[in-house]
């Protein structure tokens, strides 16, 4: 057979970066974590109001929310990361980043709990203060671990 | 970082290590005994014990003796058949192979045990190989033998050693401190479990002795006693507890409800004899068949109407029960056995429960309408803390607080208030508030806040004088059987001119009161210059376990709004104005159990709080200890600090 005489095409996969796609993949993680967490606490729940059958059916949709979830994010780290929008991989970019989200987050949760405060919510601001104090534990945690594997 | 290409270690045949049996139980003890704790050398006994009641089921023993020193040598005997003392085909004594080898035992051949507990070859051998010291000793076919091992090595073989009249086993052994760090089982646990079978196994009789006492444990009153003997201290909706025994889908229930006037439930499970704290599918079934029954008799006596909704947690308020479910192959979650896993046992308690109770109820309509009606008051209360959470929550826009929402539930709390925590009795904790005292012999100090006066009282002997300030008129009316005066206010605005007292005194109210802020203002207003501030307050470990320790009080009280660290109690007081501050800290067990039966927390509070415990992250347990025992008990370590401080003279 004769060798053909066009240039063969280049594909180029298209970059996931800035697409509507992942912006929409953001939301399904968001939505599949969200939902994973209330399926299995309504899960308890029925439980101990004595719904077994309910119960059940709760907790294997909560399982096959957060394999969905893992999916959803597997397809997301492609491009990056999504708390900080850094690309991760190997486990030091992947500590560095989450470290770096536990540092932000920490204050980012010192404003929601001036927030809530102010309108009169003390409790859900303690709460906020109290997450923001273990997000820096955790970002110091991980500091830790990284220097020590530099 | 190092290169991944340039491995550092060799991984090849030689980096396998295959670990001989006991060694393998020695280095991963947690994975057979649930725990290096004291929980694990509970477990450790629970399965001996297990082993002797397994002969009791099968028809064979009718005693089991049980003692411990002050060593922690268990021993614990039964009058059964005696372990088989023939040679295994690995020409090894049977007795020996069971306790040196995992995974080899009688229970996983029909014939011998028809519905056995423990754990299936693992137990013994794991007890063997968990204690410094570990005897067997064997009494059948009018011989004695025995044979010694110390952490899984033999010490002496097991071999005939003489004669015997009686038949039966005897264990001895002491947990290894290696192991286990020096933590003891739970004698009361021990009693407890003893006391229990003595009830469900009919004929058995158990006796325990410990500290040169002795107790015996026998009864033919079955579950119903069982159920009666635990709810004792209560105050009873109904006289004589619901007795169920049926078989359904070829498991045997067996049952017994009897509901109180408690708010905690309280539900005994077991499965073929084996004690099941976390429940699972048999527990299921009971709340399904319980809330079922109930709603459908409220509903149809029309004493509820559909828009009143009736939650399974209702129903099982104050219920004490007792539920014991004999199958074959049940499968449980873990090696331990604290979750039963098989959905069908949960549809035989539901059809057994189910039609016996419904029957019951319209037999007895004076009870059930008791019981009804105690259930349609815990839905009431239920949707009440709701509403309690929320107006504290929203009137604090405004900076007021509903005091009306702490009157009800203290003024409910007071019936109980000492038996409802261990907390606020705690003679060691309050020694410390009054201990921190610096004032003068005539002072006059005043207890904010002052519950049954307590606190104030711990300074008894040391001031002048002790006045105290609460909201609540029952708080007053306890504080005055303790202090010399008590006067019924806000500490948002305490009665009292400036610089009045010498002293003030508090604990464990400023996390309830949102902008705490504003009553330390007002403490320091009411001190005199240079008068003594003294406050004490549970806080966090950590930063690690504050969230989770949230979510547990928040659960427990809805008025919870301040998570206050450690940090946070002492800006707050720098920012009062206070100077000179010091502090001492407590740790405190608090009976999480006893801690969360109280009017103001939901029954699904109750099981999220202990599913708070038993889901804990692995984080939070490295800095936040506590317990939870193979019964299910939870005691939980409380940090206490206690601040003492002072307003510029």
């Amino acid at each position: 057979m004769a060798e053909s005489t066009l240039p063969a095409a280049r594909y180029t996969p298209p970059k996931l970066d800035d697409t509507l796609t992942r912006e929409h993949l953001e939301a399904a993680l968001r939505d599949e974590a969200v939902a994973a967490v209330e399926a299995s606490w309504f899960a308890r729940i029925a439980e101990i109001e004595g719904e077994p059958e309910a119960a059940r059916a709760l907790r294997e949709i909560a399982e096959q929310h957060n394999v969905n979830a893992r999916g959803t994010l597997d397809l997301l780290l492609r491009a990056r990361e999504p708390l900080t929008g850094r690309v991760v991989g190997a486990t030091a970019q992947n500590i560095a980043a989450l470290e770096r989200f536990y540092a932000e987050d920490a204050l980012s949760e010192a404003r929601r709990a001036s927030a809530a405060r102010r309108e009169g919510f003390s409790d859900i601001g303690s709460w906020f203060e109290s997450v923001g104090r273990l997000r820096a534990a955790h970002a110091a945690r991980l500091a830790t671990i990284r220097t020590g594997t530099d | 970082m190092a290169d991944p290409r340039e491995p550092v270690t060799r991984y090849d045949a030689d980096s396998i290590v295959v670990l001989e049996g006991l060694q393998a139980v020695r280095m991963r003890p947690a994975m057979y005994v649930g725990s290096t704790g004291s929980e694990g050398v509970m477990q450790l006994v629970v399965e001996v014990l297990q082993n002797s009641l397994d002969e009791a089921l099968a028809g064979h023993a009718s005693r089991i003796d049980v003692s411990v020193d002050a060593e922690g040598r268990w021993v614990i005997a039964d009058n059964g058949r005696g372990i088989p003392v023939e040679t295994h085909s690995s020409g090894r004594p049977i007795p020996e192979v069971l306790v040196t080898e995992l995974h080899a035992g009688g229970k996983f051949k029909e014939g011998a045990y028809r519905l056995p507990g423990g754990l299936h070859g693992v137990g013994l051998t794991c007890v063997n190989g968990l204690s410094s010291s570990f005897e067997l000793e064997v009494r059948r076919d009018g011989g004695r033998w025995v044979g010694r091992w110390a952490a899984g090595e033999a010490v002496a073989p097991f071999q005939r050693v003489g004669d015997a009249a009686d038949c039966g086993t005897t264990v001895r052994f002491t947990a290894d401190a290696v192991i286990f760090g020096g933590a003891a089982a739970d004698p009361d646990a021990v009693e407890r479990w003893l006391r229990a079978q003595s009830w469900l196994t009919s004929g058995l009789s158990c006796t325990f002795r410990r500290r040169g006492s002795e107790v015996r444990f026998s009864s033919d009153e079955g579950l119903g006693g069982f159920a009666r003997w635990l709810g004792e201290a209560q105050e009873l909706v109904h006289a004589d507890p619901v007795v169920v025994s049926g078989e359904a889908v070829g498991i045997q229930v067996d049952a017994a409800l009897l509901w109180t006037r408690a708010f905690a439930e309280h539900v005994e499970c077991f499965v073929n004899h084996v004690h099941t704290p976390l429940g699972g599918a048999h527990t299921d079934g009971l709340r399904a068949a319980i809330g079922h029954a109930l709603t459908r008799y409220a509903r149809d006596a029309r004493l509820i109407d559909a828009t009143e909704p009736l939650e399974g947690s209702d129903t099982m308020e104050g219920l004490v029960a007792v539920l014991s479910v004999r199958m074959r192959d049940p499968h449980f979650e873990g090696q331990t056995k604290t979750r039963l896993l098989d959905p069908i046992a949960g549809q035989a308690v539901e059809k057994a429960v189910g039609v016996a109770l419904a029957e019951w109820l319209r037999g007895h309509p004076a009870d059930a309408a008791a019981v009804v009606g105690r259930a349609i008051e815990a839905g009431r209360a239920r949707m009440a803390s709701r509403r309690a959470s929320e107006r504290a929550r929203y009137e604090r826009v405004e900076h007021l607080v509903d005091k009306d929402i702490y009157r009800q539930q203290f003024g409910i709390r007071s019936k109980n208030w000492h038996t409802s925590a261990d907390w606020i009795t705690n003679a060691g904790l309050l020694g410390l508030h009054g201990g921190s005292s610096q004032l003068a012999e005539d002072a006059v100090v005043l207890d904010v806040c002052c519950g049954s006066g307590v606190v104030g009282n711990s300074f008894r002997g040391k001031v002048g004088k002790i006045i105290g300030l609460d909201l609540t008129p029952e708080m007053v009316a306890l504080a005055r059987t303790r202090l010399d005066e008590v006067v019924q206010g806000d500490v948002y605005d305490i009665p009292f001119p400036d610089a009045t007292f010498d002293g003030v005194c508090n604990r464990e109210v400023l996390h309830l009161l949102p902008q705490p802020e504003r009553p330390l203002s007002e403490i320091f207003r009411v001190l005199k210059p240079g008068g003594q501030f003294v406050v004490g307050q549970w806080v966090p470990f950590s930063a690690i376990d504050g969230p989770w320790m949230f979510q547990v009080v928040k659960k427990k009280q809805p008025l919870f709004v301040n998570n206050l660290y450690d940090e946070d109690m002492r800006a707050l007081l720098a920012q009062a104005g206070f100077e000179r501050l010091t502090t001492q800290e407590y740790l405190q067990w608090e009976d999480i159990d006893n801690w969360i039966a109280t009017w103001e927390t939901p029954q699904l509070h109750r099981h999220q709080i202990r599913d708070l415990y038993h889901h804990c992250p692995a984080e939070v347990r490295a800095v936040h200890p506590f317990e939870i025992s193979p019964t299910g008990a939870i005691r939980d370590c409380w940090r206490w600090v206690i601040y003492s401080a002072f307003k510029p003279g």
